[in-house]
């Protein structure tokens, strides 16, 4: 395992890697003559992770959202090669999302399990408008960091809830309930995982979009920039969509979906996401 | 102000990084930090709080001893500290607290688990991050149901990391490409940052005015989710069924150059890297709102605080540490004249700061002073213009005043003394 110090330092080249990556030719030409850059590598002119995106063939799996899906990411970390220069993937956690748009109440539903670290837990229910923006309902979250402790254990178990009404969320957490103003949509990162469509109704929405962290220690208004896109030629048309999205209590997240909309990586300066399978049964998988 | 006969509890929250003035209320236009925010108006903030050694270990050790570094040892990351002196945590385990810790710890060569109950939230270095050490911190709050009065320490890790970015992008074009699509946000560059200086920190090659900029911005990002996690600790409290018994205490380790003379990180004696937030509430205890801008104050101080109001002696030989409780009950008692932090980053030296002056003085017998009030971005060197000469030699002699009252560490005694 690296450091953490490694870890980060090749995390966040590979997070800015892999956006601009996706920026097209000219920028390719211009870095390739900069002797640091990941565009010199070896994997080809736009480096190892592009050679790594030009090789992604994407998970199988249906494309009918109007079906229960579920998606799994790997959480990333990147080990390099002893000059920190050509990153390469490992698992540091996993991520698994099912989608279900068959709900009575006419949400749809996010299901979340994720596992980070050396026992860290969190399992989540997110229920979601059928707006433009899947702007979040309700949610309801548990979080648990083992302990090893039978006296501590208790105490690092939480649970959180959430509920908007109107333009106000009421929100029961850290020991209290309170109500809290969001006059703008609210959004958290699994809706966001419908990718082309919510993605670009942010970025070309001047509405104040509130985003929801887990547990919920901010909500903060949002910017939403554009997609750019990059086809590459080859043995297989590629067209990647990437979208940043950053603001007040937000790092800048570079959103990097394929052409079929579908979230390939989702990197926030430390850490970034694979989508690795999606499967689409109508069952539960959990 | 009401007493109360029970002895109270703490609650430490620490963060890394942290520059003075990375808080909106203070004036800060470029940052939103709400719960900061919250935690100023319902308690006293001291404005010209100061790193007792503006790096990570050292001004830990500082906090967890009450004594400077050149007498804990700690006087660079990674050197151990004294192995004889009691922590913090030991102290107030031995009479009769429960002392508990999550989150970044970062003393050498003590371990967190002999000195606190570990909570879940890493042993050192912040691995188990700042959300998972807020809820730990916030679970604890709301179900701990000892008969003690306890002592939570909770360390976080950012707004640290910001300075990773200096390893990233290399690409001056990467840069370039996150510059514009961020421009419109991006906070302007540091009033002491040169454009036409050279500028070359550590890591992440050249940067021009633009990237320190970016630099900025991602550091105030950084500080907003941190503050977010700092808010629910203090929520989680407010919430509990100890809030009107418990001192809540909130700081730094130290700041961050962020550009400020052409600087990343800390190490350094300028103000951004030396001065850090301190902001104390306990309802009906510490007066709320208040700004105090007139007292010097040390990181060594807050243990020396702690302990005053636990109801404790002093640990052994904290000669230069002052509690804060008189200041915060309005006892008017006498105030030091100046306050003296140390750094070995680039050589043995300490400031010695007073209401207005700071000089900067090396074992090497290098020297330099600034007059803060009327520059306070600290870019007129005084030292050799002799009109300031007077003012110079009444810090050195300050200096020597000082270190005539700490116990120097057996492998730091040759620097004590600065020739007038």
């Amino acid at each position: 395992m690296m450091n953490r110090r490694s870890f980060l330092i090749a995390s966040i080249e590979t997070s800015l890697a892999a956006y601009f990556t996706c920026l097209g030719k000219s920028w390719s030409q211009e870095i390739s003559h900069d002797p640091g850059s990941l565009g010199t590598m070896e994997g080809g002119p736009l480096g190892p992770v592009s050679a790594y995106l030009q090789e992604y063939r994407g998970p199988s799996g249906s494309l009918d959202s109007s079906k229960v899906q579920t998606l799994s990411f790997d959480w990333v970390q990147w080990k390099t090669n002893r000059h920190r220069q050509v990153p390469l993937q490992s698992v540091v956690g996993e991520l698994k999302v099912q989608r279900d748009p068959l709900q009575e109440d006419n949400h749809i539903v996010y299901t979340v399990r994720q596992t980070l670290g050396q026992g860290e837990h969190m399992e989540g229910v997110y229920h979601c408008l059928r707006d433009k923006w899947l702007s979040l309902a309700r949610w309801d979250i548990k979080v648990h960091l083992e302990s090893g402790s039978v006296s501590i254990d208790p105490m690092t178990r939480i649970q959180e809830k959430g509920t908007r009404e109107k333009d106000t969320l009421i929100l029961e957490r850290d020991g209290g309930t309170e109500r809290i103003a969001c006059p703008g949509p609210l959004i958290c990162r699994w809706g966001l995982l419908d990718g082309g469509r919510v993605l670009n109704s942010l970025a070309a929405s001047n509405a104040s979009v509130f985003l929801l962290k887990e547990p919920s220690g901010i909500l903060r208004n949002q910017h939403f920039f554009p997609a750019e896109t990059l086809s590459f030629p080859g043995a297989r048309e590629e067209t990647i969509s990437t979208f940043l999205q950053t603001g007040p209590g937000c790092l800048p997240t570079h959103w990097i979906l394929d052409e079929q909309h579908r979230p390939l990586f989702v990197t926030v300066f430390l850490l970034s996401l694979v989508l690795k399978e999606i499967t689409s049964s109508g069952k539960e998988i959990f | 102000m009401a007493k109360t006969t029970k002895r109270c509890n703490i609650v430490f929250v620490h963060v890394d990084q942290m520059t003075h003035d990375a808080v909106s209320s203070y004036g800060n236009p470029y940052v939103q930090t709400p719960n900061i925010d919250r935690i100023a108006n319902e308690g006293t903030s001291f404005m010209l709080a100061h790193s007792g050694n503006p790096v990570c270990c050292p001004a830990r050790a500082c906090w967890y001893t009450g004594r400077m570094s050149s007498e804990h040892g700690v006087v660079k990351n990674r050197l151990p500290l004294l192995e004889s002196l009691p922590d913090l945590g030991q102290w107030v385990r031995d009479r009769g607290y429960q002392a508990y810790y999550t989150g970044k710890w970062h003393i050498p060569y003590r371990r967190v688990d002999q000195s606190f109950i570990l909570l879940p939230g890493g042993r050192s270095y912040g691995e188990q991050g700042d959300s998972g050490v807020a809820s730990v911190a916030s679970g604890f709050l709301q179900q701990y149901s000892g008969n003690e009065p306890f002592f939570l320490n909770v360390g976080f890790l950012n707004p640290h990391d910001c300075c990773y970015l200096t390893f990233a992008p290399k690409s001056p074009a990467m840069k370039k490409q996150v510059i514009e699509k961020l421009r419109e946000h991006l906070p302007p560059a540091p009033k002491s940052f040169d454009p036409n200086r050279p500028f070359k920190p550590h890591e992440g090659g050249e940067w021009n005015e633009d990237g320190v900029r970016l630099y900025n911005y991602y550091y105030y990002r950084m500080m907003e989710m941190v503050d977010a996690e700092i808010g629910r600790v203090y929520r989680a409290l407010k919430n509990s069924r100890f809030f009107e018994n418990t001192l809540f205490l909130f700081t730094a380790d130290h700041g961050e150059m962020l550009g400020h003379q052409n600087q990343f990180k800390k190490g350094v004696f300028f103000e951004s890297a030396l001065r850090v937030p301190l902001v104390l509430a306990w309802p009906g205890r510490i007066p709320q709102n208040r700004k105090d801008d007139v007292h010097l104050v040390s990181g060594v101080d807050l243990p020396a605080t702690i302990l005053d109001y636990a109801e404790m002696d002093p640990m052994p030989d904290m000669s230069v540490a002052r509690s804060l409780r008189p200041l915060l009950e309005d006892k008017k008692p006498s105030w030091r004249e100046y306050v003296v932090a140390e750094s070995y980053s680039g050589g043995p030296g300490r400031a010695v700061r007073t209401e207005r002056y700071k000089a900067f003085l090396y074992q090497d017998g290098s020297s330099y002073l600034y007059d803060i009030k009327t520059d306070p971005f600290e870019k007129h060197d005084l030292a050799r213009d002799s009109a300031y000469s007077d003012e110079l030699n009444r810090c050195r002699h300050y200096h020597n005043e000082f270190v005539k009252q700490l116990k120097l560490h057996p492998d730091f005694q040759g620097f004590s003394h600065v020739p007038a």
